[in-house]
Parts: C-alpha cells; structure tokens; sequence
C-alpha cells in the first residue's frame, strides 16, 4: 500500500514537473466604483452665504454648493468577449449636496440619497438588447454650463425598461410608476410609460422621446386624485385657495355652520413630457453642437390642508393644478477656437412656464426665462489654463411683479402703490443678471473645459437688477424696530478655491 | 478696501498656484538612445475585436518614454491583431511579439475601454489595461493600470475614452518604466539625483 501512493505521488510530481507553467491572469475586479465631488472654499465678506447667485441659470460656476455622489457597479455575471453570453450588473448611486465645514448641513447623512438602484442583464431573450429594473433615469446628454438635463426621461420612474443599441439607433422603451416621486408619503401609484429614439449619423443625431403619467381614479383611497366641490356645487375658487381662505371665507357666509363643508369626488389624473434633440458637429472649429428641448404638463397636486379654529379641513385641488405647462430649450456647443492654445463652450436657455389656472399671482409657474453663458478656457501650459466666463439672464414674470429692486419695494407693489392684500410682490415683474468669473484652474489630466479634476481659483462678480440677489443673511424687514436696518446691493462678489472631480 | 484685499490675496494666491508649475520631473534616463520595440492594442470587454489605439494616444506615451532616452519603434500591428483576438493573455501576446522581436527591449500596452454609466451628466468610461515591459533576456514587468474617463457625448466612443486618459496613461507607464529602467543591467541608466 505505501508501495502504492509513494509510486502515485512520484509520478504526480514527475508530471508537475514536466508542464510548463502556467502563468494565471488575474481576473478583473467585479467591483468598481466611480462618483463626482465639488468642494469649494467661498468665505463671503459681502454678508452671502458664499454662492454669487440664485441658481444655474447664470451657469452652474460659482452658483452651485458642495455635492459628492458615488456610483458602485458590481459585476454579477461580467461579459464575456468571446461568447454572447448572458451577463448581468448590479448598480448603486448615492448622492448629495452636504460636506462637513462646507455648508450648513455639516455633512450630515440625512443630506444624501439612494438616488439609484437597478440591475441590467444583457443577452437575454434578444441580442443586443439591454434589459434594466429599478430606477430608470434617461437623457440624450446635458447642458454642462447649466447642469441642466432638458431631454431626460423616468427620472422619477421606478420600473423596467429595455434598450436596443446599434451602431445607427438607440431605442429605449420602458414603463414603471412614478408615484413615489410625485406623491411622496401621500402615495398613490402613477402609471408611466414612455420611451426615446436617436438617430446616429456620425456628425448629425436627432433623438425624440416622451413620457405619460396616468394616475387612475381610486374611490376612497384618500390620497388618490379627487376635487372637492361645495354644497352648492360649485368649485373651490381659484383665489382663496391661492390665498389658503377658503374656510376662513365660508365660515364668514356661513357663521351657524360647523364642520366639513365640500365633498370630495374622485377622478383621475394625466400629465406628459414631450423631449426632443438635435446634435451635430465636428465641422471645422465646432466640436459638437446639443440641443435639446421639452414641452411638458406638471402633473396634477393632489390636496391642500387648511386649519380653522383648531379643526383641519382637507381640500382636493386636481382640477386648480392641471394645466401647469412648461416649454424648455436649450443649446450648447463646444468651439476649438485655436487647438490647443483656446476653447469655448457657449450655451443658451429657453423656458416658458405658464399655468392656464393662474392667471392671478406671480410665482415660477409663470414666467419667462432666458439666459447665455460662455466660458473661455486658456492654456497657458498643458495642465495651467486660465478660465472666463460670463452669462446675461432675464426673468420675467407672467403675472405681475415678484422682485424687489429695492429694499422699500414693499411699499409699491401694485401699480407703484403700497397693497397688503395684493397678489403681487415687489416692484419689479423682470430680474435681469449680468455674472462674470475669471481666474487660473489647474488640470492635471490636461486640456479640456470639461476635463477633470479641475482645481481653481476664482473671482465672480454679478450685477443684479434685484436688490441683494444672493442668498444672505440680511434683515429684510422695514420695521422700526429693525436693529440691523436694510441694505441696498446690486453688486456681488466672491472668492473662491475650489476643486471639482469625476472619478 | 475689502475689494482691493481681496484682489490682493487672489493675485497672491495665483501666485503661488502658477509657482506649483514650475519645476521638472526627474527620470531614469538609459545612457544612450535605446530603442524601444512597442506594440499598442485596444480591446473590450463585450466582443472579441482588437483593434490599433489613437495615434494621439501612443503619441503621448512614446513622448513621455522619450524623456527617458527610450525610443519608441510600432512595427506594424496589424499582424498581430488577429492573433490577438483569439489569444487573450498578456503572456501567449507576448509570446508572439517575442519571436519576431527577440532580443529587443519590448513593450506591449494593453488598453481595455468598458462603458460604465451616464454619472452626473457625463459618460463615465473604464480605462483599464496592463504594460508589460520585457528585457531582451526575456526579464519582464507588468503594471497594471484603471483609470476613468468623461466624456461630454453619448456618440463619443472607446478611442475618445482613450484620448481623454492619455496624459495619465502616459504618466503611469513612464512610472512603470522608471521602475523597470533602475533594475536593467544590459544598458547603463542614469538614476535621477
């Protein structure tokens, strides 16, 4: 027997010895991670909170806080270059705008969100099909000036969907709900199906796509759509629900009267978005050219509650918030304008907002905004760029005035006239914005407007037609008894040292 | 006043982020002029094809090499290319290299573009590969090497991921080469001070 296995083992390490080694190939890490970071050093002397603006739409430089998202993609089944074998990915998006010593919520978890979660399987049922479940957000690109994503679709969806890609078409089909986005803890399913196409013809695409809402009518399901009609029969008035009186009035009419006094009859709901997009470019100095546009319909708000004397009286408002309408374009297009020495991104934004209900009161629901921005990159040397940017942008409201461009506007807010019951706000329907920015960045990856990491240092000016057009700490109130009295600021400026990375 | 403080400390601390500029790198350099036999290859993840990276994108890599008296010589690849697609390892590639360049210093870069997602507005691309760099008595040196890309467009393909990582991947592999130059005995290398 130890005759045996000594024989045995001889000839296995005999054989060991004769096979040339095999040198292994590590196999490729199945998990990976990828994410964005912004952070930024912003100390506002001028009395802000460190942003020179209100919003992107004066380009996201300089206008935009701290944000950090992580993307985790772990390869469950990875694909095979050799076969056309199933493969399957799991992926995870956590994200927000929260840093610690960087803004006002210290960095705190509750800043940040789950924002995706899906599996894609391919190879499935059909070739070259890509098969998803969980969230679906899609867009044909963006507006990197603005970060903003006007041909984007289910970003609010939660559901399956199935793209085909070749090397002409990308077809995207899918279908989910998206009540959780648009009702949050008043949760009732909102169907959705929707889809895009794009044409690729290597210098032109053209992309088209849309989604539809239905919220169905559920009877007795109280967050489902209803609209609440008084004893009368009539509708609840446009203008005390504006003005959250329509209790406070009809206890006024009705003084001997107690408890509820509308019934609520349940109906259903619809709302759409409508996408378009034109790309086309590598044409001389032109690196590319993104347009994209939307045409969409708000879905409807599902309830207001008022309290009267101690008592909560719920009103359904479907039918006052149905006809929220929203027109969106905007183009952007990258120029070499001296290769290598030169680059320009110049965009441009579009929107008209209108609220067919709304014909009363201004807010951002009825507007019109437009706005340019354009950003010169130098390079001095390969990784040391100088930056500027500028943009001019007008907002102007559709209902009458809602800024200020002075700190005792208050007291002509209709007409020139001082009215405390009135449905306006300031003394201005129009805000007009002029930014600036200008300083050295840093790339180490080389040129690029939008290559990064990118470390700056920046000086922003902005010259606003409204008065203290930033977010600040001021005291607005004209009271007497006002400590810190009002200031009067057109002007803005900032500092800052700053770095924004994708990795 | 404050204004005029505050352009003061932004001129001071451009300033001082230009002076990060200035200065060289410091390499391994080989005594004379050695060349260099390379072969560049670009492969995915979800089909089999092996295809010739951007010229911009080896360029750059025999310009970084280039700082290190190395000079980078492409046969022609294509011969390659469709042994290549069948042959998946570094070590049966740089088998085949090896027989038609025996003797040489060799480097054999293997660059491998995988799409990742849509992430925060741009096109995130993997960039993962290996260079393997081979004495002429068969002594060899792998370093492996990932590296993201953002792309601004969706018809931006896998040679753009490559163009956007160029510089780094460049900047990785002359590392990989000061290692691989500072244990050669057949030629006589200059170690930086």
């Amino acid at each position: 027997m130890r005759r045996l296995l000594t024989s045995t083992m001889a000839v296995v390490l005999g054989l060991s010895l004769m096979t040339t080694p095999a040198q292994a190939e590590p196999e490729p890490s199945r998990f990976s991670a990828g994410g964005y970071m912004r952070i930024m050093a912003r100390p506002d002397l001028q009395g802000g909170n460190g942003r020179l603006g209100f919003w992107n739409l004066y380009g996201r430089l300089l206008n935009e806080g701290p944000y950090a998202a992580l993307e985790l993609r772990y390869d469950l089944l990875p694909q095979d270059p050799l076969a056309n074998t199933p493969w399957t990915s799991i992926h995870a998006k956590i994200e927000g705008g929260s840093v610690m010593n960087a803004d006002s919520g210290m960095g705190s978890l509750g800043n940040f969100r789950l924002s995706q979660l899906y599996a894609q399987t391919g190879n499935v049922l059909i070739e070259d099909v890509t098969w998803q479940i969980g969230t679906l957000d899609s867009y044909f690109g963006d507006l990197g000036l603005y970060d903003f994503r006007p041909a984007q679709v289910f970003v609010d969806t939660v559901g399956v969907s199935g793209r085909y890609q070749s090397q002409w078409v990308d077809v995207l089909i899918g279908a989910g709900d998206a009540g959780w986005q648009l009702k949050g803890e008043e949760y009732t399913p909102i169907l959705t199906v929707g889809g895009t196409a794009k044409l690729k013809l290597g210098k032109v695409e053209v992309g088209v796509g849309g989604q539809f809402y239905y919220e169905p009518e559920v009877e007795g399901n109280r967050f489902a759509p209803h609209n609440s009609v008084l004893e009368d029969g009539q509708g609840i008035d446009y203008e005390q629900y504006l003005r959250g009186e329509i209790t406070r009035r009809w206890f006024e009419e009705n003084p001997m009267r107690t408890g509820p006094f509308t019934e609520p009859f349940s109906t259903s709901a619809t709302s759409f978005r409508a996408i378009g997009y034109l790309g086309f470019g590598q044409m001389g100095p032109l690196v590319w050219n993104n347009l994209f546009a939307n045409f969409l319909r708000k879905h409807p708000k599902s309830s207001v509650t008022e309290t009267w004397e101690g008592e909560d009286y719920v009103f359904y408002v479907e039918d006052l918030t149905d006809e929220r309408f929203e027109i969106n374009v905007g183009n952007e297009m990258q120029l070499r304008l001296w290769p290598g020495r030169l680059d320009l991104t110049w965009a441009a934004y579009l929107g008209y907002h209108w609220d067919n209900d709304n014909t009363i009161t201004a807010n951002d629901e009825s507007r019109q905004v437009m706005s340019t921005v354009a950003r010169f990159q130098g390079y001095l040397t390969e990784k040391t760029h100088i930056l500027l940017e500028s943009s001019l942008a007008q907002e102007k409201s559709l209902n009458g005035n809602i800024y200020r461009s002075g700190a005792d506007s208050v007291f002509q807010s209709t007409d020139g006239r001082n009215d405390a019951r009135g449905l306006e706000f300031g003394d201005s329907d129009t805000r007009t914005t002029f930014q600036f920015k200008v300083g050295p960045v840093l790339q180490p990856l080389g040129m690029g407007i939008f290559t990064r990491p990118s470390f700056r240092l920046l000086y922003g000016g902005q010259y606003s037609t409204q008065n203290n057009a930033f977010g600040n700490g001021f005291v607005e109130s004209l009271d007497d008894f006002n400590a810190f009295g009002t200031k009067e600021s057109h002007w803005h400026h900032v500092v800052s040292a700053e770095v924004e990375t994708w990795f | 006043m404050v204004l005029r403080r505050t352009f003061f400390c932004m001129v001071m601390l451009c300033g001082l982020l230009l002076s990060g500029c200035i200065g060289s790198q410091q390499v391994v350099r080989t005594k004379i002029q050695t060349p260099l036999v390379s072969v560049f290859v670009m492969q995915f993840p979800d089909r089999g094809d092996v295809e010739p990276v951007p010229e911009a994108y080896s360029n750059k890599i025999a310009a970084e090499l280039s700082r290190r008296n190395l000079l980078v010589q492409q046969p022609p690849a294509e011969s390659f290319y469709d042994a290549f697609r069948t042959r998946r390892s570094t070590d049966q590639r740089l088998k085949l290299v090896q027989a038609a360049h025996s003797g040489q210093f060799l480097m054999l870069v293997e660059s491998e573009v995988r799409f990742y997602s849509y992430l925060s507005g741009k096109f995130r691309w993997n960039v993962s590969g290996r260079v393997t760099l081979v004495q002429p008595d068969g002594t060899l040196q792998t370093t492996p090497f990932e590296l993201a890309a953002f792309l601004d467009f969706d018809h931006q393909k896998e040679a753009d991921a490559l163009r956007y990582v160029e510089l780094a991947v460049a900047e990785r592999i002359g590392q990989a080469a000061d290692r691989f130059l500072a244990g050669v005995d057949s030629v006589e290398v200059v170690l930086p001070n």
